[in-house]
Protein backbone atom coordinates (compact mmCIF):
# COMPACT_ATOMS: atom_id res chain seq x y z
CA UNK A 1 0.00 0.00 0.00
CA UNK A 2 2.76 2.33 0.63
CA UNK A 3 4.39 1.82 -3.29
CA UNK A 4 1.20 3.89 -5.02
CA UNK A 5 2.00 6.80 -2.49
CA UNK A 6 5.77 6.99 -3.16
CA UNK A 7 4.56 7.02 -6.71
CA UNK A 8 2.44 9.76 -6.39
CA UNK A 9 4.89 11.15 -4.33
CA UNK A 10 7.72 10.99 -7.16
CA UNK A 11 4.51 12.17 -9.82
CA UNK A 12 4.01 15.68 -7.67
CA UNK A 13 7.34 16.09 -7.19
CA UNK A 14 8.71 15.84 -10.43
CA UNK A 15 6.11 17.41 -11.77
CA UNK A 16 6.36 20.42 -9.87
CA UNK A 17 9.51 20.88 -10.82
CA UNK A 18 8.99 20.44 -14.40
CA UNK A 19 5.79 22.76 -14.45
CA UNK A 20 7.81 25.34 -12.84
CA UNK A 21 10.58 25.12 -14.96
CA UNK A 22 8.38 24.92 -18.17
CA UNK A 23 6.23 27.93 -16.99
CA UNK A 24 9.26 30.49 -16.80
CA UNK A 25 10.72 28.74 -20.31
CA UNK A 26 7.26 29.92 -21.60
CA UNK A 27 6.93 33.19 -20.02
CA UNK A 28 10.32 34.14 -21.47
CA UNK A 29 10.05 32.98 -24.25
CA UNK A 30 6.48 35.11 -24.69
CA UNK A 31 7.88 38.06 -23.35
CA UNK A 32 10.72 37.93 -26.02
CA UNK A 33 8.54 36.96 -28.83
CA UNK A 34 6.46 40.07 -27.73
CA UNK A 35 9.96 42.03 -28.03
CA UNK A 36 10.16 44.19 -30.88
CA UNK A 37 13.58 43.92 -32.19
CA UNK A 38 14.29 48.02 -31.76
CA UNK A 39 13.61 48.00 -28.01
CA UNK A 40 16.65 46.16 -27.29
CA UNK A 41 18.39 49.11 -29.46
CA UNK A 42 18.92 52.27 -27.55
CA UNK A 43 17.29 55.68 -28.29
CA UNK A 44 19.76 57.26 -26.67
CA UNK A 45 23.38 56.67 -25.91
CA UNK A 46 22.58 57.50 -22.51
CA UNK A 47 20.37 54.32 -22.82
CA UNK A 48 22.88 52.16 -23.94
CA UNK A 49 25.88 50.38 -21.75
CA UNK A 50 27.92 53.18 -20.36
CA UNK A 51 31.46 53.58 -21.15
CA UNK A 52 33.83 50.68 -19.48
CA UNK A 53 36.06 52.30 -17.14
CA UNK A 54 39.45 53.15 -18.54
CA UNK A 55 42.73 54.46 -17.30
CA UNK A 56 45.39 55.25 -19.82
CA UNK A 57 48.37 54.01 -17.92
CA UNK A 58 46.49 50.44 -17.43
CA UNK A 59 45.58 47.87 -19.90
CA UNK A 60 42.07 46.65 -20.36
CA UNK A 61 42.94 43.69 -21.81
CA UNK A 62 45.78 42.59 -19.02
CA UNK A 63 45.11 45.05 -15.92
CA UNK A 64 49.02 45.64 -16.26
CA UNK A 65 50.08 49.21 -15.79
CA UNK A 66 52.67 50.31 -18.36
CA UNK A 67 53.32 53.27 -20.51
CA UNK A 68 53.84 53.79 -24.56
CA UNK A 69 57.14 52.96 -25.50
CA UNK A 70 59.28 56.64 -26.23
CA UNK A 71 62.13 55.09 -28.15
CA UNK A 72 60.37 53.94 -31.23
CA UNK A 73 63.47 53.59 -33.16
CA UNK A 74 63.06 50.50 -35.51
CA UNK A 75 66.74 49.40 -34.86
CA UNK A 76 68.06 46.40 -32.10
CA UNK A 77 68.31 47.12 -28.47
CA UNK A 78 71.96 47.09 -28.80
CA UNK A 79 71.47 49.70 -31.06
CA UNK A 80 69.17 51.74 -28.83
CA UNK A 81 71.36 50.86 -25.01
CA UNK A 82 74.79 52.13 -28.02
CA UNK A 83 73.04 55.52 -28.46
CA UNK A 84 70.14 55.90 -26.01
CA UNK A 85 66.86 58.49 -26.71
CA UNK A 86 65.81 59.92 -23.09
CA UNK A 87 62.28 61.14 -22.72
CA UNK A 88 62.29 64.71 -21.81
CA UNK A 89 59.28 64.15 -19.64
CA UNK A 90 61.34 61.60 -17.34
CA UNK A 91 63.47 63.91 -15.59
CA UNK A 92 60.39 66.00 -14.19
CA UNK A 93 58.35 62.91 -13.38
CA UNK A 94 60.90 61.22 -11.64
CA UNK A 95 61.22 64.29 -9.67
CA UNK A 96 57.14 64.36 -9.10
CA UNK A 97 58.11 60.75 -7.82
CA UNK A 98 60.51 61.93 -5.65
CA UNK A 99 59.07 64.15 -4.36
CA UNK A 100 56.30 62.01 -2.82
CA UNK A 101 59.17 59.28 -1.50
CA UNK A 102 58.42 57.30 -4.20
CA UNK A 103 62.36 56.97 -5.02
CA UNK A 104 62.72 53.11 -6.62
CA UNK A 105 66.48 53.62 -8.55
CA UNK A 106 69.68 52.30 -6.88
CA UNK A 107 71.48 55.69 -7.51
CA UNK A 108 68.57 58.43 -7.48
CA UNK A 109 71.53 61.08 -8.47
CA UNK A 110 72.13 59.87 -12.19
CA UNK A 111 69.43 60.30 -14.63
CA UNK A 112 66.31 58.82 -15.32
CA UNK A 113 66.47 56.17 -17.81
CA UNK A 114 64.53 53.87 -19.30
CA UNK A 115 65.39 50.78 -17.37
CA UNK A 116 64.90 52.84 -14.39
CA UNK A 117 60.67 53.10 -15.52
CA UNK A 118 60.75 49.29 -16.63
CA UNK A 119 62.26 48.91 -12.60
CA UNK A 120 59.35 50.93 -11.34
CA UNK A 121 56.69 49.68 -13.46
CA UNK A 122 58.06 45.85 -12.32
CA UNK A 123 57.45 47.67 -8.84
CA UNK A 124 54.09 49.06 -9.18
CA UNK A 125 52.43 45.45 -11.23
CA UNK A 126 54.00 43.69 -8.14
CA UNK A 127 52.00 45.49 -6.13
CA UNK A 128 48.92 45.23 -7.87
CA UNK A 129 48.81 41.92 -8.95
CA UNK A 130 44.57 41.78 -9.20
CA UNK A 131 44.53 42.66 -13.20
CA UNK A 132 40.66 42.58 -12.65
CA UNK A 133 40.75 45.24 -9.79
CA UNK A 134 43.26 47.21 -11.96
CA UNK A 135 40.81 47.17 -15.29
CA UNK A 136 38.12 48.82 -12.64
CA UNK A 137 40.46 51.73 -12.03
CA UNK A 138 39.49 55.04 -13.87
CA UNK A 139 41.34 57.90 -15.33
CA UNK A 140 42.24 60.09 -12.39
CA UNK A 141 40.83 57.64 -9.45
CA UNK A 142 42.59 58.20 -6.18
CA UNK A 143 45.15 54.63 -5.92
CA UNK A 144 47.14 54.05 -2.79
CA UNK A 145 50.92 53.27 -2.66
CA UNK A 146 53.15 53.36 -5.18
CA UNK A 147 50.93 52.42 -8.39
CA UNK A 148 48.61 55.62 -6.73
CA UNK A 149 51.97 57.45 -6.91
CA UNK A 150 53.34 56.13 -10.22
CA UNK A 151 49.10 57.33 -11.87
CA UNK A 152 49.49 60.64 -10.61
CA UNK A 153 52.77 61.65 -12.06
CA UNK A 154 52.27 60.19 -15.31
CA UNK A 155 49.32 61.94 -15.57
CA UNK A 156 50.70 65.02 -15.12
CA UNK A 157 53.83 64.43 -16.88
CA UNK A 158 53.73 61.57 -19.28
CA UNK A 159 50.79 62.96 -20.35
CA UNK A 160 52.31 66.02 -22.09
CA UNK A 161 52.12 65.66 -25.97
CA UNK A 162 55.13 66.01 -28.02
CA UNK A 163 53.67 68.91 -29.98
CA UNK A 164 53.04 70.40 -26.16
CA UNK A 165 56.75 70.20 -25.19
CA UNK A 166 57.71 73.65 -25.60
CA UNK A 167 55.10 75.40 -23.10
CA UNK A 168 56.56 72.71 -20.60
CA UNK A 169 60.44 73.99 -21.24
CA UNK A 170 61.02 70.59 -22.72
CA UNK A 171 62.93 69.50 -25.81
CA UNK A 172 63.73 66.08 -27.04
CA UNK A 173 67.58 65.72 -26.81
CA UNK A 174 69.36 65.65 -30.31
CA UNK A 175 69.92 61.87 -31.69
CA UNK A 176 72.88 60.78 -33.96
CA UNK B 1 9.34 -4.12 -10.77
CA UNK B 2 7.88 -1.22 -9.32
CA UNK B 3 11.49 -0.26 -7.84
CA UNK B 4 13.07 -0.53 -12.05
CA UNK B 5 9.94 1.61 -12.99
CA UNK B 6 10.63 4.18 -10.50
CA UNK B 7 14.14 4.29 -11.55
CA UNK B 8 13.19 5.36 -14.65
CA UNK B 9 10.51 7.68 -13.59
CA UNK B 10 13.12 9.27 -11.44
CA UNK B 11 16.03 9.17 -14.60
CA UNK B 12 13.39 10.60 -17.17
CA UNK B 13 12.20 13.31 -14.39
CA UNK B 14 15.48 14.34 -13.41
CA UNK B 15 16.52 14.78 -17.70
CA UNK B 16 13.57 16.24 -18.60
CA UNK B 17 14.17 18.71 -15.67
CA UNK B 18 17.83 19.05 -16.46
CA UNK B 19 16.69 19.62 -20.39
CA UNK B 20 13.99 22.29 -19.15
CA UNK B 21 16.40 24.13 -16.41
CA UNK B 22 19.11 24.64 -19.49
CA UNK B 23 16.38 25.69 -21.76
CA UNK B 24 15.55 28.39 -19.26
CA UNK B 25 18.95 29.90 -18.84
CA UNK B 26 19.50 29.99 -23.04
CA UNK B 27 16.53 31.80 -23.05
CA UNK B 28 18.33 34.60 -20.55
CA UNK B 29 21.09 34.52 -21.78
CA UNK B 30 23.22 32.56 -19.44
CA UNK B 31 26.39 31.23 -21.41
CA UNK B 32 30.06 31.11 -21.50
CA UNK B 33 31.80 33.22 -23.73
CA UNK B 34 32.94 31.81 -27.00
CA UNK B 35 35.67 32.64 -29.41
CA UNK B 36 35.12 34.01 -32.57
CA UNK B 37 38.46 35.17 -35.06
CA UNK B 38 37.62 38.64 -36.45
CA UNK B 39 40.17 40.19 -39.04
CA UNK B 40 41.51 43.44 -38.90
CA UNK B 41 41.86 44.71 -42.60
CA UNK B 42 44.08 46.67 -44.23
CA UNK B 43 44.16 50.73 -42.88
CA UNK B 44 45.54 51.84 -46.33
CA UNK B 45 45.27 50.23 -50.23
CA UNK B 46 48.99 49.78 -50.85
CA UNK B 47 52.06 47.87 -51.01
CA UNK B 48 53.02 45.30 -48.54
CA UNK B 49 56.89 45.81 -47.98
CA UNK B 50 57.79 43.95 -44.43
CA UNK B 51 56.06 41.74 -42.30
CA UNK B 52 57.70 40.38 -39.34
CA UNK B 53 61.56 40.29 -40.61
CA UNK B 54 62.77 43.46 -42.58
CA UNK B 55 64.96 40.51 -44.82
CA UNK B 56 63.36 37.21 -45.05
CA UNK B 57 64.92 33.80 -45.22
CA UNK B 58 65.47 32.87 -48.61
CA UNK B 59 66.79 29.84 -47.84
CA UNK B 60 63.88 28.87 -45.63
CA UNK B 61 60.40 27.97 -46.92
CA UNK B 62 57.77 30.41 -46.29
CA UNK B 63 55.37 28.26 -43.64
CA UNK B 64 52.06 28.43 -45.93
CA UNK B 65 53.63 29.05 -49.26
CA UNK B 66 56.37 26.26 -50.32
CA UNK B 67 59.11 27.49 -51.72
CA UNK B 68 59.02 31.06 -50.89
CA UNK B 69 61.37 33.49 -48.10
CA UNK B 70 59.91 33.58 -44.97
CA UNK B 71 59.10 36.44 -43.72
CA UNK B 72 58.71 35.24 -39.92
CA UNK B 73 60.60 34.52 -36.96
CA UNK B 74 63.64 34.24 -36.48
CA UNK B 75 64.74 37.19 -38.93
CA UNK B 76 68.28 37.23 -40.16
CA UNK B 77 70.61 40.31 -39.85
CA UNK B 78 71.67 40.82 -43.61
CA UNK B 79 70.29 43.62 -45.37
CA UNK B 80 69.09 41.63 -48.55
CA UNK B 81 66.84 44.10 -49.98
CA UNK B 82 69.39 47.15 -49.15
CA UNK B 83 66.67 48.87 -47.16
CA UNK B 84 69.44 49.87 -44.62
CA UNK B 85 67.22 48.19 -41.84
CA UNK B 86 67.68 43.96 -40.73
CA UNK B 87 66.22 41.82 -38.10
CA UNK B 88 62.82 42.28 -36.70
CA UNK B 89 60.25 44.62 -37.19
CA UNK B 90 58.99 45.74 -34.54
CA UNK B 91 55.28 45.97 -32.90
CA UNK B 92 53.13 42.30 -32.37
CA UNK B 93 51.85 41.21 -35.93
CA UNK B 94 53.43 43.95 -38.16
CA UNK B 95 52.53 44.70 -41.49
CA UNK B 96 53.95 47.92 -43.29
CA UNK B 97 52.03 48.97 -46.25
CA UNK B 98 53.91 51.54 -48.40
CA UNK B 99 51.37 54.29 -49.86
CA UNK B 100 50.17 57.78 -48.93
CA UNK B 101 46.21 58.25 -48.60
CA UNK B 102 43.71 58.18 -45.98
CA UNK B 103 43.66 55.67 -43.35
CA UNK B 104 40.74 53.55 -41.65
CA UNK B 105 40.31 51.67 -38.93
CA UNK B 106 38.14 48.29 -39.55
CA UNK B 107 37.40 44.85 -39.26
CA UNK B 108 35.67 42.23 -41.19
CA UNK B 109 34.23 38.68 -39.80
CA UNK B 110 32.39 40.39 -37.08
CA UNK B 111 29.56 37.78 -35.29
CA UNK B 112 25.69 38.60 -35.55
CA UNK B 113 26.04 39.00 -31.55
CA UNK B 114 28.94 41.29 -31.71
CA UNK B 115 26.48 44.45 -31.44
CA UNK B 116 29.45 47.20 -31.48
CA UNK B 117 29.88 49.16 -28.66
CA UNK B 118 32.69 52.06 -28.01
CA UNK B 119 35.93 53.06 -29.56
CA UNK B 120 38.64 55.10 -27.71
CA UNK B 121 41.69 56.46 -29.57
CA UNK B 122 45.18 57.53 -27.70
CA UNK B 123 48.05 59.29 -29.34
CA UNK B 124 51.19 56.85 -27.99
CA UNK B 125 53.69 58.70 -30.16
CA UNK B 126 57.22 58.21 -29.11
CA UNK B 127 60.35 59.88 -30.59
CA UNK B 128 60.18 59.05 -33.84
CA UNK B 129 56.15 61.19 -34.13
CA UNK B 130 58.73 64.31 -34.02
CA UNK B 131 59.66 63.57 -37.49
CA UNK B 132 57.70 61.02 -39.17
CA UNK B 133 53.63 61.14 -37.98
CA UNK B 134 52.04 60.05 -35.16
CA UNK B 135 51.30 56.54 -33.22
CA UNK B 136 47.42 56.39 -32.88
CA UNK B 137 46.59 53.52 -30.36
CA UNK B 138 42.81 52.29 -31.07
CA UNK B 139 40.99 50.26 -28.28
CA UNK B 140 37.72 48.56 -29.84
CA UNK B 141 34.83 47.49 -27.28
CA UNK B 142 32.56 44.89 -28.69
CA UNK B 143 29.33 44.19 -26.62
CA UNK B 144 27.12 41.39 -27.03
CA UNK B 145 23.57 40.73 -26.39
CA UNK B 146 24.29 40.25 -22.92
CA UNK B 147 25.98 43.46 -22.80
CA UNK B 148 29.61 41.89 -21.81
CA UNK B 149 32.12 43.17 -23.82
CA UNK B 150 35.47 42.02 -25.32
CA UNK B 151 38.15 44.71 -26.16
CA UNK B 152 41.63 44.82 -28.17
CA UNK B 153 43.76 47.43 -30.17
CA UNK B 154 45.15 48.07 -33.19
CA UNK B 155 48.16 50.34 -33.79
CA UNK B 156 48.54 52.74 -36.33
CA UNK B 157 51.88 54.39 -37.11
CA UNK B 158 53.29 57.11 -38.76
CA UNK B 159 49.80 58.85 -39.55
CA UNK B 160 48.67 62.96 -39.26
CA UNK B 161 45.83 62.19 -36.86
CA UNK B 162 42.30 62.74 -38.08
CA UNK B 163 40.53 61.79 -34.74
CA UNK B 164 39.56 62.95 -31.27
CA UNK B 165 41.96 61.14 -28.57
CA UNK B 166 40.93 60.36 -25.13
CA UNK B 167 36.99 60.34 -26.27
CA UNK B 168 34.70 57.51 -26.45
CA UNK B 169 33.52 57.22 -29.80
CA UNK B 170 30.47 55.02 -31.13
CA UNK B 171 30.05 52.41 -33.60
CA UNK B 172 27.56 49.89 -34.79
CA UNK B 173 27.98 46.36 -36.24
CA UNK B 174 25.10 47.07 -39.15
CA UNK B 175 24.81 43.24 -39.58
CA UNK B 176 24.58 42.42 -35.83
CA UNK B 177 20.71 40.78 -34.90
CA UNK B 178 20.33 44.15 -33.14
CA UNK B 179 22.95 46.68 -33.50
CA UNK B 180 23.74 48.28 -29.87
CA UNK B 181 23.09 51.76 -31.29
CA UNK B 182 20.12 53.73 -33.51
CA UNK B 183 21.98 54.71 -36.77
CA UNK B 184 22.08 58.35 -36.09
CA UNK B 185 24.23 57.51 -32.52
CA UNK B 186 27.13 56.20 -34.05
CA UNK B 187 30.46 57.73 -35.50
CA UNK B 188 31.12 55.12 -37.64
CA UNK B 189 30.10 51.16 -38.75
CA UNK B 190 32.48 48.46 -38.91
CA UNK B 191 32.30 44.89 -40.64
CA UNK B 192 30.91 46.62 -43.16
CA UNK B 193 34.33 47.35 -45.63
CA UNK B 194 34.60 49.79 -47.56
CA UNK B 195 31.13 51.20 -46.72
CA UNK B 196 32.64 52.39 -43.32
CA UNK B 197 34.97 52.16 -41.20
CA UNK B 198 36.37 54.65 -39.04
CA UNK B 199 39.01 57.48 -40.63
CA UNK B 200 41.65 57.54 -38.23
CA UNK B 201 44.15 60.17 -39.95
CA UNK B 202 46.72 59.58 -43.26
CA UNK B 203 49.65 58.45 -43.99
CA UNK B 204 52.64 61.45 -42.84
CA UNK B 205 55.45 62.29 -45.11
CA UNK B 206 58.91 61.81 -43.17
CA UNK B 207 60.87 65.16 -42.60
CA UNK B 208 64.01 65.79 -43.59
CA UNK B 209 67.19 64.86 -40.98
CA UNK B 210 65.20 61.82 -39.46
CA UNK B 211 67.12 59.89 -36.95
CA UNK B 212 68.32 56.41 -38.19
CA UNK B 213 66.09 53.62 -37.05
CA UNK B 214 62.85 56.16 -37.72
CA UNK B 215 61.15 55.50 -40.70
CA UNK B 216 62.21 57.19 -44.20
CA UNK B 217 59.52 56.60 -46.48
CA UNK B 218 55.98 56.79 -46.03
CA UNK B 219 54.16 54.29 -45.34
CA UNK B 220 51.32 52.71 -42.62
CA UNK B 221 53.14 50.66 -39.99
CA UNK B 222 50.02 48.50 -38.01
CA UNK B 223 49.52 46.11 -35.59
CA UNK B 224 47.93 44.39 -32.68
CA UNK B 225 47.96 44.27 -29.19
CA UNK B 226 49.79 40.83 -27.34
CA UNK B 227 46.66 39.01 -26.54
CA UNK B 228 43.86 37.20 -28.34
CA UNK B 229 45.42 35.05 -30.20
CA UNK B 230 46.46 37.02 -33.28
CA UNK B 231 48.04 35.72 -36.29
CA UNK B 232 48.72 37.10 -39.38
CA UNK B 233 46.39 37.03 -42.28
CA UNK B 234 48.82 36.11 -44.99
CA UNK B 235 46.42 34.23 -46.94
CA UNK B 236 44.71 36.75 -48.11
CA UNK B 237 47.08 38.98 -49.14
CA UNK B 238 46.74 39.08 -52.82
CA UNK B 239 43.09 38.76 -52.57
CA UNK B 240 42.72 35.73 -54.18
CA UNK B 241 46.19 34.78 -55.21
CA UNK B 242 46.13 33.40 -51.59
CA UNK B 243 43.21 31.07 -51.11
CA UNK B 244 42.83 29.69 -47.46
CA UNK B 245 44.61 26.46 -47.76
CA UNK B 246 47.93 28.32 -48.59
CA UNK B 247 47.92 27.27 -52.15
CA UNK B 248 49.28 29.37 -55.01
CA UNK B 249 46.84 30.22 -57.82
CA UNK B 250 44.12 32.70 -57.80
CA UNK B 251 42.80 34.72 -60.41
CA UNK B 252 44.90 37.82 -59.05
CA UNK B 253 48.42 36.09 -58.80
CA UNK B 254 51.26 37.97 -60.57
CA UNK B 255 52.18 35.83 -63.70
CA UNK B 256 55.87 34.98 -62.24
CA UNK B 257 55.63 35.21 -58.39
CA UNK B 258 59.66 34.94 -57.59
CA UNK B 259 61.91 35.47 -54.21
CA UNK B 260 61.09 38.72 -52.97
CA UNK B 261 57.97 39.92 -55.46
CA UNK B 262 55.89 37.12 -53.51
CA UNK B 263 56.10 38.36 -50.00
CA UNK B 264 57.05 41.92 -50.52
CA UNK B 265 55.21 44.31 -53.17
CA UNK B 266 51.82 42.70 -52.36
CA UNK B 267 48.82 44.34 -53.52
CA UNK B 268 46.40 44.97 -50.82
CA UNK B 269 42.96 47.14 -50.54
CA UNK B 270 42.08 49.42 -47.57
CA UNK B 271 39.01 48.29 -45.57
CA UNK B 272 39.34 44.98 -47.33
CA UNK B 273 41.93 43.03 -47.09
CA UNK B 274 42.97 40.45 -44.40
CA UNK B 275 45.51 41.42 -42.35
CA UNK B 276 45.77 40.13 -38.91
CA UNK B 277 43.38 37.81 -37.49
CA UNK B 278 41.84 38.25 -33.84
CA UNK B 279 39.88 36.57 -31.65
CA UNK B 280 37.62 38.20 -29.00
CA UNK B 281 35.55 36.25 -26.36
CA UNK B 282 31.59 37.08 -26.43
CA UNK B 283 28.44 35.65 -25.40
Amino acid sequence: MKRPKIYLALLVVCGSVLGAALAVVVTGAASLAGTPPNDTTSHTREDGPPPPPFNRWISPVSGKFSVPEWDDRHISAEEKAKNPAIDPRWKPFSECLAARKLETRPDPTRPFVKADLDRLLNGVNTSRPDPGANKRIRQGEAVQGLAGGFLECADEWLSIRIEDFSKFGLTIPPIE
Amino acid sequence: MFLRRGTFQLTACAFLASAALTATLSVYGVARASGYRISVVAGLTGNVTTLQCYDPEPNRAHPSFYNKPDPFAPCRLVDDNLDHVTGTHAGSRPVDIAALGSVYLQLDYLPGRDRGGYAYAEDVSGMCSAYVGKTLRVWTYHFDPTDSYDVHDVYFEHINLAVPVQTWMYWNNPFALTPLWQPWLVNFNLNNTTSGGWNVGSVAQPASGTPAGCATGAHLHQDTGVSHGETWATQHYAEGCFNDGGAYGGARCPTNPSTWAWITGQPVTGRYSDVQYLTININ
